[in-house]
């Protein structure tokens, strides 16, 4: 909330002019009552986004609103993504992108949260009350209930960016790996556990042993290239996994997948 | 404890040239580094032998694995032991101690041992002690893995001996 901003009712004129082609109720709301005031002293910085200026016909609920769109942030693409029945499924592709943002979709006035059935109501939305699993995007939520504050027009900025902080923790995109996918899917995955799957790791022992063997650049890199294929086949079956929702099998692809992960490290310590 | 280890480690010869003792934070306790070093029973049995029982296990976590064989004669004495290990200095600490350990003691004898007294012999720091769990459960395999091999053993000679009979 480094923003100097003008408490002028000409100011918020033009924020409702810009920002009525996006329509957004949560932005009337805002504008409905007195001014908005910041408590912070810092001045504009180029960087951050552009506070609403009459010059600036933006046309969507751009301006300084924008940066109450935390979780939108996160995905740097922010294109709507098809609604999947299992949100989960796009486990994979949280690793290379940013966040699984399913676009908003009605499901009626009840939702259920996907992962424990429970009813979310009201709320922020963003997580189930009862398992605190994330929950699909919903466009149709304000930025007030986001954070849960109250709608008034003196917004405490230094609450807010605490609130703004602790939500982009909870939903940052490393936190979406399988393991805690699987966490979020009430699965415990022990961590500390031993497992003695002899098929597997037999397999593990045999690569390791052919590893140690070798010492040429160009062998290494080769089977690393072949480590690579196996963690891929790996990642496919994993996401079929979650999909079909066995979560059991899910846990073991994903031992699977932790050893493979690491004879590539090790190929690397090498190399 | 830092200090002992700190003590110890300096006994074996961090000195600068002043004579001060550098204190390192967080090195492998001697014993791990020896362990590490000079490993005791490094090497393979041949699976397919009846007297010999393999434990494979590994944790996943750290993307360890750990093999250990035991060697048992007629009277369930383990004559001798052998590990291989792919993982961390402490990993491989436990293997080795496990394997010596192992040798010489009745097979239902070896059960009891716990991964804290493996833990304790090595000082293993707490984030490691997952590993001392490790070398317990494989001991725990490759005895469990012998006795089903014996049972099988015997399960198919006693039907051997029926259908002679017959």
């Amino acid at each position: 909330m480094r923003r100097q901003v003008s408490s002028s009712g000409l100011y918020r004129h033009f924020l409702t002019r810009n920002l009525e082609n996006g329509a957004e109720k949560s932005v009337r709301a805002l504008n409905s009552s007195a001014q908005f005031s910041s408590t912070s002293r810092f001045p504009d910085s180029p960087g951050a986004p552009q506070i609403a200026h009459p010059d600036r016909n933006s046309g969507t609920s751009q301006g300084l609103l924008s940066f109450f769109q935390p979780v939108r942030c996160l995905d740097s693409s922010a294109r709507p993504r098809h609604v999947d029945s299992v949100p989960r499924s796009s486990v994979i592709e949280t690793r290379r992108r940013s966040f699984v943002a399913t676009a908003g979709n009605e499901k009626g006035p009840s939702k259920k949260c996907w992962a424990c059935e429970h009813d979310i109501l009201g709320g922020s939305g963003l997580f189930c009350p009862s398992c605190d699993g994330i929950q699909p995007l919903d466009l149709s939520v304000d930025h007030f209930t986001i954070f849960g504050i109250e709608r008034s027009f003196k917004v405490d900025s230094k609450e807010l960016e605490q609130r703004y902080k602790s939500l982009q923790k909870k939903l940052h995109p490393d936190l979406m790996s399988s393991k805690s996918q699987l966490g979020l899917h009430g699965i415990k995955v022990d961590e500390e556990g031993t497992i003695d799957d002899p098929a597997l790791l037999m397999e593990i022992m045999e690569i390791r042993e052919s590893l140690e063997d070798v010492s040429d650049a160009k062998e290494l890199q080769k089977l690393q290239a072949q480590n690579a294929l196996r963690i891929q086949d790996t990642e496919k079956v994993l996401e079929k996994t979650f999909a079909a929702g066995d979560l059991k099998k899910a846990v073991s692809w994903v031992q699977r997948l932790a050893y493979y992960n690491k004879v590539d490290e090790e190929i690397v310590r090498k190399l | 404890m830092l200090a002992q280890i700190a003590r110890r480690v300096s006994n074996t010869g961090f000195q600068n040239a002043n004579g001060a003792l550098i204190t390192l934070k967080r090195a492998y306790h001697e014993k791990v580094v020896e362990h590490y070093n000079n490993p005791r029973n490094v090497g393979s049995f041949d699976k397919n032998d009846p007297n010999v029982g393999t434990g494979l296990v590994g944790a996943p976590a750290c993307g360890d694995v750990m093999k250990l064989q035991i060697k048992v004669d007629d009277e369930g004495n383990i004559v001798d032991s052998c590990f291989k290990t792919f993982g961390c200095g402490s990993a491989i600490a436990s293997s080795s101690v496990a394997t010596e350990w192992v040798k010489g003691r009745p097979m239902d004898e070896v059960l009891t041992i716990k991964n804290s007294d493996i833990a304790k012999h090595l000082s293993l720091p707490p984030v490691k002690l997952h590993c001392s769990m490790l070398a317990e459960d494989a001991i725990k395999a490759a005895v469990r893995d012998y006795k089903e091999k014996k049972a099988k053993a015997a399960g198919s000679s006693s039907d051997d001996r029926a259908e002679a009979a017959a």
